[in-house]
């Protein structure tokens, strides 16, 4: 908001602290009184129309005390207390037991409490994502529990035994004429690979790899650059320059984990080797972009321009730069060519010829075999566009008998849905292998209903060097079977897919229970292939007119947690607001700033957005960032057949998708025009203004060379202290958050929600800013709106050591604790709200409501060592408590004393960044400690002298 | 003056009427004594007073975890196999066993669900013995609950009994330090790790 200009910070504080043109927000950019006092909606304080006089209260207190004494008489409820029948060895009641498993190819280890599967962490031992976990990851154990899913099999809508299924099933395949063709995702796993073979060999089946967010346009170039199917890898730790062109390499694109892992270590600076410089070209604002050092908001034509000069530039082939883009490629080129073998160039659009000409980029910088690596991979594992488009029209043309699919869902997430609908409608014999009925296994005859992860076994690659187990962690809870076992039965393999991974491994050397005890594998080193030197003029040449329209270019995008659709069921991950727009529980159309003046769209209205052939309306964002000429909108939304969560939700954007030998997410060009109706945006974050303050401190990388507290050298304040100290014996917690880590992935909010039972409050609550994330990103905005800088900071309960909470709680509800923490006693909290008024970071959360915990199923994962609040509670941040507890009776029954790293609270755990760090700070030699004493440490208003035990180190940007 | 005698009685009457609600209410839900009666007579006199055996021969939870835990029912059979087999008592768990219909105990000892509680804590690293708060086990024929489990009478404990560290704290660690056994059990000597009066130590 303010938009004061190194000046004083505008409050009566005393600081002079250097505002630099900060902003947050695109309506709230220019200081406007009206906006100000938005800060709270009306609906936020008086949403009940109770009248409110005398006579009520008074009938309401008559009620109250004769109420009283009948309380007295109620007779002890009679609780029932049921032992195991039969107890197994390894489960002891209230004792958590960890197994390794794996989900979505990163390793994880889920922890389970009486068999009940509640939370997830990173498995530490994976070489590949060191223990780091994403938004979907962490949310999976919610999609376990799920009460949408499919009970039983299903032949023709109705519930069959399975032999009775495997008998009609297997007769419809022996019989008649016609192809049989097996559909999966990308695969990941070895030994599935070996069933599906198995499969085609006994019907003369084929298989296809479909994904619905493909890949492809990588596979296929490496094909061509290196006579690979493969993907490329990369290794952010070596590369000291990244360039990247609409890849959302720490978000979706790609393993968002593993490079996050390594990209973070170069964001460090006392790195050895330095910081790495992060340049960004996109079409709209992701969490990459927003990370960037450098960020530059580019068409995607506009990007294909600039690759092609990079080529020009870099390896002699001869291109005329559009005169907007020369400057950019100059400064690019230039620092590529300073880092000769030290770079990555990636790109994230799935066009053949774009990722050919990145491949050639690649190879004439020498990054092959040092950043950036193509290993030996199978034809058969990954996706391959052409391969689904022909087995579409081969079932148009009547040719297929039988098809089944696997983990897949193209009558949604293809881009012609009435094509293949009417395709299907000439394949005799369909079947879906979903866990809940989807678009697709609406129109399947047989469901062959499937187990989650969490209920089977399997193997993942999470890399071409790592291959993870994926072990069940609980019985199915209905009467679903793995995907695997339903083809084994039906080729008459004897026995259990365990039996046959088992074997699958053995026979290659491995221990089978180190296996499963680590969880991950080793595969030695990659086999890498290197780049053939193929001319590619004729890439070049197509690729210079690729991607141009007239009309605005709608982009089709991953949108962090959501993904392609698939978990589109899962509350966690539509209350996750999104990094960059802190949008929830709804997808819309992100236009530009100058886009949305010029036609005066304002964020929240409904907009209807077309190509000609489709549209969708949706609400519109203005989102800084974002091309002028562009469109961006989400997939994953506009689920028809879904769960309750899903279902309606949004509006579909794969109708926008095009095909030209690959799928083009970026294909479509059309037009917006506005509907009149205003439907407002569920954001968690539309006014949170610094309000000239210097919440965020920020350096350059060679400003803090000169002088480590760069950024951080703001006049102390004059405190006057009038209370007395708090003594500071034992252990004294505190945590720091190092703001040049952490990517705003959000990752740590789900991880904090399933670890605390922290409730999904629903859009219409989200909207009257009541969501109850403990822990919330903020993102602030600075500079020019077309390409503004980004930063992200993790604001949660400070654990003030004056705390402002506590002095107002008329009931003693919030205290201090003898270790340094501010508690808020459930069970004292009368719900007076005084403490959430006078906490100046807004982290104090109330419960409007009994948030439903009914669910049979659904309820399983809460974690039943922490409490379910009730309606007219205040909670927060409690600094993971349970945790704490947990790790110093650990101590305790190993009769030794608890060591620096023992507790880990659970946004820490799940960091992929490594950004958050909890500890002892009387230990000198704790981690905590030397974050504490760094010269960039900080704490947030300061000037408050509410003195938090959370801190922050300062952002460094390498420019 | 009438006006002010009755007004004066009324009041009276009302603070009487108020402050014994205030008592009463004060034993809402603390049910010291509950002696429920169980599916199958179990008699822990028998058991743990004449038989002697181990609390956690049964209850395997207690020096492991948060629950001391009901005892697996085909771990009865492990004597009841060969002891007794002839009791209709018996003849019940032997039933459960078989159907796999499993016997529902009432439950006796019950704490409010917003407070945590650990049975490792106090069994395991203080080296409290059941009965300080299950009271004389050994002698009943129907187990009741002894004590009143509410937060005052947990708060008593731990300030009649010291649980910060003892004054010789650094002596012991030095003396156990390298040992094999590890520190002794009961020994207190965590600093700062010890159950202080914090409310969150119970309540989260």
């Amino acid at each position: 908001m303010s938009k004061q200009e190194n000046g004083n910070c505008g409050t009566s504080c005393g600081c002079d602290s250097q505002t630099d043109g900060y902003w947050q927000d695109v309506e709230n950019k220019v200081l406007d009184p009206k906006v100000l006092s938005q800060e709270f909606t009306p609906d936020e304080f008086d949403s009940f129309s109770v009248k409110k006089t005398r006579r009520s209260f008074l009938k309401i207190m008559g009620y109250s005390v004769t109420a009283l004494p009948l309380t007295g008489c109620i007779k002890i409820p009679v609780r029932k207390a049921l032992p195991y029948l039969n107890k197994q060895n390894d489960i002891i009641p209230g004792v958590a037991n960890w197994y390794a498993s794996s989900f979505k190819g990163v390793p994880v280890l889920v922890k389970t409490r009486e068999g009940r599967p509640i939370k997830i962490e990173g498995n530490d031992k994976s070489l590949s994502t060191f223990g780091g976990v994403e938004a979907q990851t962490q949310a999976s154990v919610l999609s376990l529990y799920d009460s949408n899913r499919l009970r039983s099999a299903q032949v023709s809508g109705k519930d069959v035994e399975w032999d009775e299924f495997d008998k009609q099933l297997k007769s419809q395949l022996d019989s008649g004429a016609g192809d049989v063709y097996i559909v999966t995702p990308s695969l990941r796993s070895p030994s599935e690979l070996s069933v599906i073979n198995d499969f085609k060999n006994k019907f003369s089946a084929k298989h296809v790899a479909y994904d619905a967010i493909s890949n492809c346009g990588i596979t296929k170039a490496n094909m061509i650059t290196h006579g690979e199917h493969s993907l490329s890898e990369f290794d952010f730790e070596k590369a000291n320059m990244i360039v990247s062109f609409d890849a959302d390499f720490l978000g979706m694109w790609g393993s968002g984990v593993s490079n996050t892992k390594g990209y973070v270590k170069r964001r460090d600076a006392k790195h050895e080797l330095g910081m790495n410089r992060h340049y960004q070209l996109e079409s709209t604002m992701t969490l990459t972009g927003s990370n960037a050092d450098y960020r530059f908001t580019k068409s995607v034509a506009n990007q294909n321009d600039i690759l092609l000069g990079l080529l020009s530039e870099i390896s002699g082939h001869t291109h005329s730069v559009a005169a907007e883009n020369k400057e950019v490629v100059k400064l690019l080129a230039k620092e590529l060519l300073a880092n000769m073998g030290k770079s990555i160039v990636l790109s994230g659009s799935n066009d053949v010829n774009n990722q050919v000409i990145v491949n050639k980029i690649n190879s004439a910088l020498n990054n092959y075999s040092s950043t950036v690596f193509v290993s030996e991979s199978s034809d058969e594992l990954l996706a391959n566009d052409e391969k689904f488009e022909s087995f579409v029209s081969d079932m148009s043309a009547g040719k297929v008998k039988a098809v089944l699919f696997v983990g897949v869902n193209p009558v949604y997430d293809y881009y012609d849905s009435a094509k293949i609908t009417s395709a299907l409608s000439k394949v005799t014999t369909k079947v879906s292998f979903a866990m809940s009925a989807d678009e697709t296994s609406d129109k399947c005859n047989f469901i062959a209903t499937s187990n989650h992860t969490y209920e089977s076994w399997g193997d993942e690659m999470s890399s071409y060097t790592e291959v993870s187990i994926v072990q069940p962690v609980i019985q199915p809870l209905f009467g679903t079977r793995m995907w695997t076992e339903t083809l084994m039965s039906l080729t008459g393999t004897e026995g259990s897919y365990y039996n046959y991974l088992k074997k699958f491994w053995e026979g290659r050397g491995i221990s089978w229970n180190t296996f499963v005890h680590d969880g991950v594998l080793s595969l030695g080193e990659r086999k890498l292939v290197s780049f053939n030197g193929v001319d590619v003029k004729g890439y070049a040449k197509k690729l210079s007119v690729a991607n141009k329209g007239t009309g605005l270019n709608i982009v089709a995008f991953n949108k962090y947690g959501i993904g392609n659709g698939d978990m589109s069921n899962n509350p966690w991950l539509q209350e996750l607001p999104n990094p960059v727009t802190k949008g929830t529980w709804d997808n819309y159309a992100m236009i530009s700033p100058a886009f949305a003046k010029e036609n005066s769209i304002k964020s929240g209205d409904m907009v209807e957005v077309s190509n000609g052939s489709h549209s969708v309306k949706i609400p519109a964002i203005v989102q800084p960032g974002t091309d002028k000429g562009t469109i961006a909108i989400a997939l994953g939304y506009g689920r028809t057949v879904a769960g309750k969560v899903a279902k309606n939700l949004g509006g579909n954007a794969y109708p926008f998708v095009k095909f030209n030998g690959t799928f083009n997410y970026s294909g479509s060009f059309g037009t917006i025009k506005k509907t009149g109706v205003f439907k407002g945006l569920a954001q968690t974050q539309t006014h949170h203004s610094m309000e000239g303050r210097d919440i965020v401190r920020e350096t350059t990388f060679a400003e803090y060379l000169k002088n480590p507290k760069a950024g951080n050298q703001v006049k102390k304040p004059k405190i006057v202290h009038i209370y007395p100290e708090h003594k500071k014996d034992g252990h004294q917690w505190a945590m720091a958050a190092n703001l040049s880590q952490c990517t705003g992935c959000s990752s740590c909010i789900i991880s904090c929600s399933a670890e605390n039972n922290v409730p999904v409050v629903g859009r219409k609550e989200v909207a009257m800013r009541r969501e109850m994330h403990w822990l919330r990103i903020d993102r602030y905005y600075k500079g020019d709106e077309n390409q503004p800088e980004v930063m992200h900071m993790p604001m949660l309960c400070q654990h003030c050591e004056n705390a402002p909470c506590e002095n107002v709680c008329p009931v003693l509800a919030t205290v201090h604790s003898s270790d340094g923490l501010n508690q808020q006693i459930y069970n004292r909290c009368v719900g007076t709200r005084y403490c959430a008024n006078n906490c100046p970071y807004k982290v104090r959360r109330f419960n409007w409501f009994n948030y439903d915990h009914s669910d049979e199923v659904e309820k399983m994962v809460l974690n039943p060592d922490v409490s379910v609040r009730s309606r007219g509670i205040m909670e927060k941040c409690s600094m993971c408590i349970g945790r704490i507890q947990e790790g110093k009776l650990q101590a305790k029954r190993e009769r030794r004393e608890l060591k620096d790293g023992d507790i880990k609270l659970a946004c820490q755990q799940s960091c992929p960044g490594d950004g958050i760090v909890f500890g002892d700070m009387n230990d000198p030699n704790s981690e905590i400690s030397k974050m504490l004493g760094d010269d960039r440490n900080y704490t947030v208003l300061e000037e408050l002298n509410v003195r938090p035990r959370v801190s922050y180190l300062t952002k460094i940007r390498n420019k | 003056m009438k006006k002010l005698v009755g007004a004066l009685v009324a009041f009276i009457a009302l603070g009487a009427f108020g402050s014994f609600i205030v008592v009463q209410a004060r034993h809402i839900g603390f049910n010291q004594g509950y002696a429920p009666d169980q599916p199958v007579a179990f008699s822990h006199k028998k058991h743990a007073g004449e038989l002697q055996m181990d609390c956690q021969y049964c209850h395997y939870g207690a020096d492991k975890g948060r629950h001391a835990a009901i005892p697996p029912t085909e771990l009865c059979l492990n004597c009841h196999s060969k002891v007794k087999t002839g009791s209709p008592e018996i003849k019940k768990i032997q039933k459960a066993v078989d159907s796999g219909e499993n016997i529902q105990w009432v439950k006796v000892n019950h704490y409010a669900d917003f407070a945590y509680f650990n049975h490792a804590q106090h069994v395991n690293v203080a080296g409290v013995s059941c009965q300080k708060c299950h009271g004389p086990v050994q002698e009943m024929e129907i187990y009741y609950q002894a004590e009143k489990l509410a937060m005052g009478w947990c708060i008593e404990c731990h300030r009649n009994n010291g649980i910060a560290p003892p004054d010789d704290h650094d002596e012991i660690v030095e003396k156990y330090k390298d040992t094999q056994e590890g520190y002794p059990s009961g020994a207190r000597l965590y600093k700062g790790s010890g159950a202080g009066g914090d409310c969150a130590k119970c309540h989260y």
